[in-house]
């Protein structure tokens, strides 16, 4: 079933959306090659420290996090928002169910944003070791980028085992893309307008970064997916309450899966 | 006779439209309760000024919202244009529900901070005519920004790049701000630049107006 899916996947959305995350990360990694290169001592620096989602002195990974909720649903959103207006959904739902649709949809989506910016994470981090070297980062050394327990997740982690914290980091960048990509899925099902469905997920992360602004938890720990999907955020970040907004939305988003695959299987059955 | 039914046609659409209508309240309103974060009535005129005209809170917030409505509005019928022998009827409404949606959300946006201000009392700590030019200002990037996404709609032929391309550019030209290179988009986010004091409004209405020309320019050779 998911072979189905997969290959009806469009090739010109996938590559619209992985050419404009490398552009961003290629502009973050441009301007921070300009700056190791005016710098007399490069030994300070290291990939761990310079990488896109850890870059805390530009604007570009600002950039980047916000927009991947809507980079990462275009491939998935597109298709079945297409699906639904040429009424293929329907012929699927009919000969193979609701639910299998449904879910066949959404774990093509989730798949697609979680490696289209997982890969561009991944091609970023890789790409600053031909640059600097391979140097744990220090504590003293390193004051400068800040990372502490209130900003980091599992800061023991990073001044131990850098790498492990940074694939973890883009795992849960990846995981986040991709449960954006299917909200923005699983809204199609409900959605008639196509370029509402596909900024589904972003409009989640402005109503979310609108609701930490006002409705603050206790220390102000935030709960935007823009702040802890960085591997160094600049707000007090906490594992648990990343647990608790991941849960919900998982929860939301099957939700939304089930109720609109039934729906639209009701319809085709009538 | 034609701009006439054209103007109806968009009015009668927009009351028609219940939906629209409450989306722009919830968008002003988010966007409102946003800028008044933080207000309180010890704030100088200056800072006040600055908080509720907080450039980033604009480009993260309020143009992506204005963005969503004029491209979710973009919707037209070949009809129209095959009833009135022209292209020039679709141009019309794009431009006007792109000046109705505009101009709706502004006016209730402005009014939820009004309701902020009044509330936290620092309504008369404001500069009230500084405050109203830069609604103007504000009024006129937001028509420049939504008809530089029509554009672009209408030359492109998708909704999705639209929005991407447009607010790549926003954020850039925001980059450079942030860097010191005032840029004329965020021109309302400053009390006084240089562009401003040159007459950043007579720029703005400039460029919409070359935008709009262009529009219809390439609504006419649009593939329907």
């Amino acid at each position: 079933m998911s072979h189905l899916f997969f290959r009806r996947i469009e090739r010109r959305p996938v590559l619209l959306s992985f050419s404009l995350l490398m552009l961003i990360s290629l502009i973050q990694y441009g301007q921070s090659s300009m700056q190791i290169a005016k710098r007399s001592s490069v030994f300070h620096d290291s990939p761990y420290t310079m990488w896109l989602s850890m870059d805390q002195f530009s604007f570009i990974p600002i950039l980047f996090f916000l927009l991947v909720p809507l980079l990462a649903a275009i491939p998935g959103a597109t298709l079945i928002a297409k699906d639904r207006q040429t009424r293929f959904t329907q012929q699927l739902i009919l000969r193979r169910g609701g639910m299998r649709v449904a879910w066949g949809y959404l774990v093509t989506s989730f798949l697609l944003g979680a490696v289209l910016v997982g890969g561009t994470l991944l091609i970023n981090f890789f790409g600053f070791f031909l640059l600097l070297p391979n140097l744990k980062p220090d504590f003293f050394l390193n004051l400068n980028i800040a990372v502490m327990s209130q900003d980091t997740l599992w800061v023991g982690l990073y001044y131990t085992h850098p790498l492990w914290h940074a694939l973890a980091s883009i795992l849960l960048a990846a995981t986040w893309s991709g449960l954006f990509a299917s909200f923005a899925t699983a809204m199609a099902w409900f959605l008639k307008n196509r370029f509402l469905t596909v900024a589904a997920g972003l409009l989640l992360q402005i109503g979310l970064m609108a609701a930490n602004l006002l409705l603050p938890l206790p220390v102000h720990v935030s709960f935007v997916p823009s702040d802890f999907m960085r591997e160094s955020a600049g707000a007090t970040l906490s594992g648990a309450v990343v647990a608790g907004v991941t849960v919900i939305v998982v929860l939301v988003v099957a939700g939304l899966t089930m109720i609109g695959g039934r729906v639209r299987a009701y319809e085709s059955n009538r | 006779m034609l701009t006439k039914a054209i103007v109806e046609q968009t009015w009668r659409w927009f009351l028609w439209h219940r939906r629209w209508q409450l989306w722009l309240v919830l968008a002003a309103a988010l966007s409102a309760s946003l800028a008044c974060h933080g207000l309180h009535a010890s704030l100088s005129g200056y800072a006040l000024q600055n908080t509720v005209f907080d450039r980033f809170q604009f480009l993260v917030v309020y143009f992506p919202l204005c963005l969503v409505a004029t491209l979710t509005t973009d919707t037209f019928r070949g009809l129209d244009a095959a009833a009135c022998g022209t292209r020039a009827v679709l141009w019309g409404q794009r431009v006007l529900r792109l000046l109705v949606t505009q101009t709706a959300l502004l006016i209730w946006w402005s009014l939820f901070v009004l309701g902020g201000l009044l509330w936290t009392h620092s309504l008369r700590f404001l500069d009230l005519g500084l405050a109203g030019r830069t609604v103007l200002t504000l009024w006129l990037t937001q028509l420049l920004v939504s008809s530089c996404a029509e554009l672009l709609v209408a030359t492109l032929h998708s909704r999705i790049a639209a929005f991407l391309i447009t607010w790549l550019a926003v954020a850039g030209l925001f980059a450079l701000t942030v860097a010191g290179v005032p840029a004329l988009i965020f021109a309302f986010a400053t009390v006084l630049t240089p562009m401003r004091a040159a007459g950043d409004q007579l720029i703005l209405l400039g460029l919409t107006g070359f935008v709009v020309t262009t529009l219809r320019w390439a609504t006419a050779r649009e593939a329907l």
